[in-house]
C-alpha cells in the first residue's frame, strides 16, 4: 500500500469518513423513484415493436381500451401532437457536423428496432397496464434492416430523413507529413480491434412519475443523473418554460451514463399524464432495460503506431495518451443500425484507451520489446512537464511515468516473470497485461461548464450545502459533507448536504463525467471559505479582535486555543439573522454564501492498472488472480469511496472484456434480455484489488481529480493484454471481444477468425 | 382475491391478493415496505430477498399467496428498534460494502440468514451465498471485506491499519 501524503491541517479531508447515505439504504429506508407513490397515481406499459424494422399497418386499441382498469390508451398519433420539439441537441451537438434524426416518442409510422416503443397504457395498476398492452394487435409490413455496423453504410436506411445511415464523420485534417513519418519509420505497427456491445446494466432500471396539477405546472420524480438537464429536456418536449417544470431525483440506483439522458419512453410517460392530468409512474422492467435502454460501446477501432528503431514514438493514429508522441492523427465516423441507440457508458476515452493500449502490446511483440520496457521508454515523464501533446493539450500536475512504476513495482514485475517461465514449463497459462492511461476527466465546457454550491448556516449553526451536481451512489452527500465542514471549521455533525432537486439549487450538470468531486468540491470549498472568512469578520467585530487573531476550530471562533476571546458559530449565526445591528458596518444580514466554480476545461488523472490471470487452455476460461493500481488522481477526499468508485470501474472492465455481451440474431431480435444471458460480474468474478496512490494535487481550489470512469476506462485493455501475453507461446493474438471460453478456446486451437 | 395471514416482521398480518401479486408486489405496495427492490424479476439479482421461514427468498418469484401461515422478514425488520444497526448492515457500512445501495437490501438478507443459520460461519460461506446476488457498483472489494469481517477475520483494527497506511 502506497501512502498518499496526509493532509496538514484539515479535520475530515483525505479520511475514510463512513458514509451518511448508508444508514437509509441499509434499512429498506431509501428513496428511489419507485418507492414513491401519490394520490391517484396510475401506472404505464409500453406496447413494443416485434420486428427490427417496418411499417405500421395498423393498431387496434379497442380490445385495451375496455379492459379492466384502463384509464387511456394512447399511439404515436395522439401523443405526438403534443410534442413539441424532434431533437435534443441541448447545445451538446453541433447540428451542421452530426446528422440527428428526428426523433418521437413512440414509433411514427414505422418502427426502428425490436423494442421500439408503439403505444402506452395507463392504468390503475401495472399488472392491468401489462394486461391490457397485451390485448393491442399491431399489423406491420417488415422491412430488411440492419443490425451490424459493418454493414449499416450498406443498408437501407435506418432513419428516413438520413440518406446513408451516417451519423457523423470527423477526424484531424489530411497530414503528409504525419504519412511521410509512417511511410519512413523503422517499425510500423497496426491493430485493429472489435468491442461487442454492452449495456450499462444499473441495478435499479430506468423508471419516472410524472405529475401535473391543474395548472401548467409539473412535477418529476425521476431515476435521473442531472435533473437540470432532465427539467430542460422535459420542458422543450411538451412546451412549458422550464421553470414550470420540477424534476426530483431520490437515491438513484446507479447510472453509469445511462440515466444521464431523458429518453422516449420518460417523454411519453410525460406527455401521457399531461393528457390525463393524473400522476402516472413507469419504471422500466429489466427485460426492457436490456433491449430498449440506450446501450453502449458496440465498436470497432484500428489504430497505427509509427516507432523508431529503439522503440521511441514517432507518430500514431489514435489519442496519444500518456506517451510522447510526436505526430499523431485519427478519424472517426457513426452509423445507425436498427437496434437501439448508444448513450454514454463509463466512460469516454475508454475505447481509445483499449485500442491503443491493447496495440502498445502488439508492437512489444512486434518490436521484440517487454510490454512494461516499451512503455517505459515512451511514457511521459514527471522531469519533463509541461507536456504539450501533438494535439495541442497541456498536460501538468500529472505522474504517468510514477504510477507506471508504482504498479510494476507493487506487483513484483520481474519476479511474476520468472514465475510465468517456471509454470509454462509446466504447461499453466500465466499473462500479465498492463494499462496506462491519462484521463482528461471532468470536462467542463458548454452545458457542463460550471457547477454551484448554495451554502447557508441557518440561525442555529447548522449548515446546509445545497449542491447542483448530484449522486448515483457516487458517496457525494459524504465526501461534500467533508469538504464543507473542513472549510468552514465545523463539526461534519452540523453539516447536511442536498441535491438532486431543480426546485432547491441552481443550474448544474449532475453526476458525469467524473465531475462531481472536483467541480462541486470546488465550489463548495471556497463557498466555505468565504463563509469562514465572513463568520470570523463578525466575530472579530463581537470579541473586538483583529480577523487575522482569530480561526475556527470544531465549531469555535477563537483566538487560539484556550483563549477566553471566543464565541460559538451558533451565536454568530443567530446574531447575523435575528440582530443585524451587531454586524459590522455595511455587512448583508444572514449567513448565505453562493459560489458557482467554472473549473480549468479538464483535469488530467493518470493511473497503470495491471492484471494477472491465468488461462485454462483445456477450457478456454480465464480467472483473474490479481489486480493492482498505481494512480494519481489528486487530493483524495475520502480514500474508501475512491477506491470503490475505481473498483467498481475495473468490475465493469472485467464483465465487459470476458462476459457481457448484447447480443441480436440477422433479424435483429435481442438474445440478451435476461441476467441469464447477459453476464454481469458476480462476486467470483472479481479479484482482490491492491491500491497505490499518488496524490499530486490538481490546479483546483481542492486539489481533486476525476475518478469515477478511470476504472472502466483502463481496465479492459489490462484483461486482454494479459490473456494475450499467458497465450504468447501459443502464438495467438486476441482482438476480437467479449474473450468468451468458446473464442479463447477456438483461437488456442488455431481459430482466430472469431467465432 | 384471496385472504391471506402471515407473519410479517414479527407482526401479525392479513391481506386479500390477487392469486398472481407477488410477494415482493405484496410488501412493497401493499404494505409500503419499499426496502426489497424490483432489481430483474426473474430471480436472478437477488434485491429482492427476504427470509421465508428463516429461508432467504427472490421475493419476486414467490406469491404473495404462497407465504399464507409464513413468517416473513425483510430488511426493515433487520436493524435494532433505536436504529443500531445489525452487525451485517454495520460491516457493509464500515467496509464500503454500497454505493447506489440498490441491490444491499437482498444482500443484508442474504448475509443475515448465514449468519444466522451456519454455525461459525466463515469466508467461504458467505461468498457462497453471495453467488446468488448482483452488485453494479463497488466490483464487490467493499462486499468481501465486510464478509471477512463477518467470518472474524477482519478487524476493525485492519481498517485502522489501512488507513494508517494511506
Amino acid at each position: 500500500m502506497n501512502a498518499p501524503p496526509t493532509l496538514p491541517g484539515t479535520r475530515y479531508l483525505g479520511r475514510s469518513i463512513l458514509r451518511g447515505e448508508d444508514h437509509n439504504l441499509l434499512t429498506g429506508h431509501g428513496s428511489y423513484v419507485d418507492d414513491h407513490a401519490l394520490p391517484g397515481m396510475l401506472h404505464a406499459a409500453f406496447v413494443r415493436s416485434s420486428i427490427a424494422k417496418g411499417r405500421i399497418l395498423s393498431i387496434d386499441t379497442s380490445a385495451a381500451k375496455t379492459s379492466e382498469g384502463v384509464v387511456a390508451v394512447f399511439t404515436g398519433e395522439e401523443i405526438h401532437a403534443h410534442h413539441k420539439v424532434h431533437s435534443y441537441l441541448l447545445g451538446i451537438i453541433d447540428p451542421s457536423k452530426v446528422w440527428v434524426p428526428r426523433a418521437y416518442p413512440l414509433a411514427d409510422g414505422d418502427v426502428k428496432f425490436v423494442g421500439d416503443p408503439v403505444a402506452i397504457v395507463v392504468a390503475e395498476s401495472r399488472y392491468l397496464a401489462e394486461d391490457a398492452a397485451e390485448k393491442i394487435v399491431v399489423d406491420y409490413a417488415p422491412e430488411a434492416g440492419v443490425v451490424d455496423l459493418a454493414d449499416a453504410e450498406r443498408a437501407p436506411r435506418v432513419h428516413a430523413d438520413i440518406v446513408d445511415n451516417i451519423g457523423f464523420r470527423t477526424g484531424s485534417p489530411p497530414d503528409p507529413e504525419l504519412d511521410r513519418t509512417f511511410a519512413d519509420a523503422a517499425h510500423v505497427v497496426e491493430h485493429t480491434i472489435r468491442q461487442q456491445r454492452h449495456t450499462s446494466a444499473p441495478m435499479e432500471t430506468r423508471g419516472i412519475i410524472a405529475s401535473f396539477g391543474v395548472t401548467d405546472e409539473a412535477t418529476v420524480w425521476l431515476a435521473s443523473q442531472d435533473v437540470h438537464h432532465a427539467r430542460r429536456w422535459i420542458a422543450e418536449a411538451i412546451g412549458f418554460p422550464e421553470t414550470a417544470v420540477r424534476v426530483i431525483a431520490g437515491d438513484v440506483g446507479g447510472g453509469f451514463g445511462l440515466k444521464y439522458f431523458v429518453d422516449r419512453d420518460e417523454l411519453a410517460v410525460v406527455i401521457a399524464a399531461k393528457l390525463i392530468r393524473r400522476p402516472v409512474k413507469w419504471i422500466e422492467d429489466r427485460g426492457e432495460n436490456l433491449t430498449v435502454a440506450g446501450q453502449s460501446r458496440d465498436e470497432e477501432a484500428t489504430c497505427r503506431l509509427a516507432f523508431d528503431a529503439d522503440g521511441h514514438f514517432l507518430a500514431a493514429r489514435v489519442f496519444t495518451g500518456p506517451y510522447r508522441v510526436p505526430r499523431y492523427g485519427w478519424q472517426a465516423k457513426s452509423v445507425y443500425t436498427n437496434t437501439p441507440g448508444r448513450v454514454a457508458y463509463r466512460g469516454p476515452w475508454m475505447m481509445e484507451t483499449l485500442c491503443r493500449e491493447t496495440a502498445m502490446d502488439k508492437a512489444a511483440r512486434q518490436l521484440g520489446i517487454d510490454p512494461l520496457e516499451l512503455r517505459r521508454r515512451n511514457i511521459i515523464r514527471t522531469d519533463q512537464l509541461p507536456w504539450t501533446t501533438a494535439n495541442g493539450v497541456h498536460l501538468d500536475a500529472i505522474t504517468p511515468d510514477q504510477t507506471l512504476e508504482l504498479a510494476a513495482e507493487m506487483t513484483g514485475y520481474a519476479a511474476f516473470r520468472d514465475r510465468q517461465a517456471a509454470l509454462r514449463a509446466e504447461g499453466r497459462y500465466l499473462g500479465l497485461g498492463i494499462s496506462s492511461y491519462i484521463e482528461p476527466s471532468a470536462p467542463s465546457r458548454g452545458i457542463s461548464r460550471s457547477d454551484v454550491a448554495e451554502m447557508r448556516v441557518e440561525p442555529t449553526g447548522s449548515v446546509i450545502v445545497h449542491c447542483s451536481a448530484g449522486s448515483a451512489g457516487h458517496g457525494i452527500e459524504t465526501t461534500m459533507r467533508q469538504v464543507a465542514a473542513d472549510a468552514l471549521g465545523v463539526d461534519i455533525e452540523q453539516v447536511a448536504v442536498r441535491f438532486g432537486d431543480t426546485a432547491t439549487v441552481g443550474y448544474g450538470a449532475g453526476s458525469g463525467g467524473s465531475r462531481q468531486g472536483m467541480v462541486i468540491g470546488g465550489a463548495v470549498k471556497v463557498a466555505g471559505t468565504r463563509m469562514r472568512e465572513k463568520l470570523i469578520a463578525i466575530a472579530a467585530k463581537l470579541l473586538d479582535a483583529a480577523p487575522e487573531e482569530l480561526d475556527i476550530a470544531e465549531g469555535v471562533i477563537s483566538s487560539g486555543p484556550g483563549s477566553n476571546r471566543r464565541i460559538g458559530v451558533g451565536e454568530v449565526a443567530r446574531i447575523a439573522y435575528f440582530d443585524p445591528e451587531k454586524l459590522p458596518e455595511g455587512m448583508e444580514s444572514g449567513l448565505d454564501i453562493t459560489y458557482r466554480y467554472a473549473p480549468p476545461m479538464m483535469t488530467f488523472s493518470n493511473a497503470t492498472h495491471i492484471c494477472l490471470a491465468e488461462v485454462d487452455t483445456d477450457t478456454g476460461f480465464v480467472r483473474i488472480d490479481r489486480w493492482i493500481v498505481g494512480e494519481d488522481c489528486g487530493v483524495l477526499i475520502n480514500p474508501q469511496i475512491v477506491e470503490g468508485q475505481v473498483a467498481g470501474g475495473i468490475a465493469q472492465g472485467i464483465g465487459g472484456v470476458l462476459l457481457e455481451h448484447i447480443r441480436y440474431d440477422d433479424e435483429g431480435t435481442p438474445l440478451s434480455v435476461s441476467f441469464k444471458d447477459y453476464m454481469m460480474p458476480t462476486i467470483f468474478d472479481i479479484p482482490p484489488i491492491e491500491f497505490g496512490h499518488l496524490c499530486t494535487p490538481s490546479p483546483t481550489p481542492t486539489g481533486v481529480k476525476g475518478v469515477g470512469e478511470g476504472g472502466a476506462i483502463v481496465a479492459p485493455a489490462a484483461v486482454i493484454n494479459a490473456v494475450n501475453d499467458a497465450l504468447s507461446p501459443l502464438g495467438v493474438w486476441l482482438d476480437k471481444l467479449p474473450l468468451s471460453p468458446s473464442r479463447v478456446l477456438a483461437a488456442i486451437e488455431g481459430d482466430t477468425t472469431g467465432a | 382475491m384471496i385472504p391471506i395471514r402471515l407473519t410479517l416482521n414479527g407482526e401479525p398480518v392479513e391481506g386479500t391478493v390477487e392469486p398472481r401479486k407477488t410477494l415482493l408486489d405484496f410488501l412493497r405496495v401493499d404494505r409500503t415496505l419499499t426496502g426489497a427492490h424490483a432489481g430483474c424479476e426473474h430471480g436472478v439479482c437477488g434485491a429482492c430477498t427476504v427470509i421465508v421461514d428463516g429461508v432467504p427468498v427472490r421475493s419476486c418469484l414467490m406469491l404473495a399467496v404462497q407465504t399464507d401461515g409464513c413468517d416473513v422478514r425483510s430488511v426493515e425488520s433487520v436493524a435494532a428498534s433505536d436504529g443500531t444497526l445489525h452487525a451485517v448492515q454495520d460491516a457493509m457500512r464500515q467496509e464500503g460494502g454500497l454505493q447506489c445501495g440498490f441491490c444491499s437490501p437482498g444482500i443484508v438478507m442474504t448475509l443475515v440468514s448465514v449468519r444466522e443459520t451456519v454455525p461459525d460461519a466463515g469466508v467461504d460461506d458467505y461468498r457462497r451465498a453471495m453467488s446468488g446476488h448482483i452488485c453494479r457498483c463497488t466490483g464487490y472489494r467493499g462486499i468481501g471485506r465486510a464478509i471477512e469481517r463477518l467470518a472474524g477475520v477482519r478487524t476493525d483494527d485492519d481498517r485502522i491499519e489501512q488507513e494508517a497506511h494511506r
